[in-house]
């Protein structure tokens, strides 16, 4: 079982051993950075999209214009709508996220350092966890109904096995040597624990929650898609319904920079931490 | 392994309808459940949904392998690609999958196009970012040697580099197939009138939980295929790549 997430752009380690790192062939990566030319893409689409819909008017029907879009962000804004569709959704979003890092943490590691408690829980885990958690909103709207509990827990599945997963391996592929070498130095079973299990298990915590807390926000918008009386997803049904796309775009351009507001916080807060246990 | 998890969770479900007598339509029992899974898989109905889920999943997974590997290469190789799409890229990839389903919506309405936009777009991003990742990260004694054997751009990209990155762009294949499956359900939930997505959330409005809990074990054992099938091609390209017959 190991973690599984994409890759972010970045040279990688080699766990074959050799050095590894970005391919210098004069390749595809200079250094000298011609980032203006990374704006040409999104300006040129923003201004084809613009002119098109002003010429267009089923065009303008289906996807509506970058400028009515953000004509419907600042009324909202205005209007309140938006600071209370964050609050419902963020309740949700960090809820479920806490709820999980709080139960999955201990579980894991507790999981990882005893051979009886992960052969009977494990099993059950390992079969329960291919089943998406988007296939548990239906069972979960028949048993809470659509509500604040009900998105939680949905949102609480995606993240346990995010952090669990991490927590888990991060707590058991300890290096038996560093175990050894505290034991040839004498230390307690209680010191081995404190100065080589926890780092460890801190580390896998950190990645996890990490991780957990972008499957969060993303699982909010589905929970809120299927059913809601309010928050970010809701509002963006509630236009789609309404054929307001300038509405529901507004909505993906809030969705997205708080998904990355979220994933700069998490990992500015971890990254600084992670770098105490390495 | 996997038998032994299926009979604990069997037997703690079937203690706890013992221990709290919930109702059948909050909590049915296994046997029930088990009854209605062959139901359903002795229906046509049932695998028409199949069909049309699957359908709608490796129509947009397949058009993502392609578009995703080709930019990922591009990316990973081509100093104008690079500069040109990795901010847009990057910007994009947090509009999650799920995000574009209300406006896939009135665009393409309930048809077919609009699932398969979202299947797309999430193996796309996946895959183009795997596959990236993968060119980069290179043993450079590899590449060295690889040219100091006169090897030039579009052969050491062709022959050393991709073949080299295979299992990491397989990985990246796997990850995209799984994200495709996950945002196809989702669409399926939120706008679609037939699918698998669509049968758990209709078979919920009408309390009928056997039948929820019959289509999840149903999408979790497809799920369960789709990362295994990946997970054997993995070993089995581990074991051929480049570095493994260096090493």
């Amino acid at each position: 079982m190991t973690a599984e997430q994409p890759t972010p752009i970045a040279g990688g380690r080699s766990r074959r051993g050799g050095a590894r790192g970005r391919v210098q062939d004069g390749g595809a990566d200079d250094g000298r950075g011609r980032i203006w030319l990374g704006l040409v893409v999104p300006v040129t689409f923003v201004i084809v999209w613009q002119v098109a819909s002003t010429f267009s008017g089923p065009l303008r029907e289906v996807t509506s214009s970058p400028w009515a879009a953000l004509r419907v962000l600042g009324d909202d804004a205005r209007s309140g709508v938006l600071v209370s569709d964050l609050k419902t959704s963020l309740a949700e979003a960090i809820g479920g996220w806490l709820l999980a890092c709080l139960i999955a943490s201990p579980l894991g590691v507790v999981m990882a350092r005893s051979r009886t408690l992960s052969q009977l829980l494990l099993p059950a885990i390992e079969v329960v966890r291919p089943i998406s958690p988007v296939a548990w909103i239906p069972l979960t709207i028949l048993w809470l109904g659509v509500g604040y509990e009900e998105k939680l827990v949905v949102i609480f599945i995606i993240c346990f096995f995010i952090v669990f997963v991490n927590v888990y391996d991060g707590a058991r592929l300890i290096d038996p040597l560093l175990v050894k070498a505290a034991r040839t130095l004498t230390a307690s079973r209680l010191r081995i624990a404190i100065h080589v299990l926890m780092p460890a298990a801190t580390r896998g915590i950190l990645v996890g929650a990490q991780y957990a807390l972008t499957g969060a926000w993303g699982g909010m918008v589905v929970t809120e898609l299927v059913g809601a009386s309010s928050g970010i997803g809701y509002r963006m049904r509630f236009y789609g319904s309404a054929l307001r796309p300038d509405g529901v775009v507004a909505g993906m351009v809030v969705v997205a920079i708080v998904g990355w507001l979220l994933d700069r916080i998490a990992k500015l807060l971890f990254e600084r931490f992670l770098s105490k246990y390495r | 392994m996997g038998g032994v998890g299926v009979a604990l969770c069997v037997l703690a479900w079937e203690l706890m309808i013992q221990v709290k007598h919930p109702l059948p339509s909050v909590l049915p029992r296994p046997s029930t459940v088990f009854g209605e899974l062959v139901t359903l898989l002795s229906s046509s109905a049932f695998y028409h949904d199949i069909e049309l889920s699957l359908f709608r999943v490796f129509a947009g997974y397949l058009l993502g392998v392609a578009s995703g590997l080709a930019v990922g290469i591009g990316i990973a190789r081509v100093r104008l690609v690079r500069d040109l799409l990795t901010p847009s890229l990057q910007a994009l990839r947090f509009i999650i999958p799920f995000a574009w389903i209300p406006i896939a919506a009135v665009i393409f309405g309930l048809s077919e196009a609009g699932k398969v936009f979202i299947t797309w777009y999430a193996a796309f991003f996946v895959i183009a970012f795997n596959t990236e990742a993968a060119l980069d990260s290179m043993e450079t004694t590899v590449v060295n040697a690889a040219r100091t054997l006169g090897a030039r751009r579009a052969r050491l990209t062709f022959s050393v580099i991709i073949p080299n990155a295979f299992p990491g762009i397989i990985t990246g294949l796997r990850l995209g197939l799984g994200l495709s499956w996950i945002s196809l359900l989702a669409a399926e939930l939120v706008n679609a009138s037939a699918g698998l997505g669509f049968f758990i959330l209709q078979q919920s409005a009408l309390l009928e939980t056997p039948s929820v809990i019959a289509g999840m074990i149903v999408i979790g054992v497809i799920g369960y295929l789709m990362n295994g099938a990946f997970r054997l091609v993995e070993s089995y390209v581990g074991k051929r790549s480049l570095s493994g017959e260096l090493s």
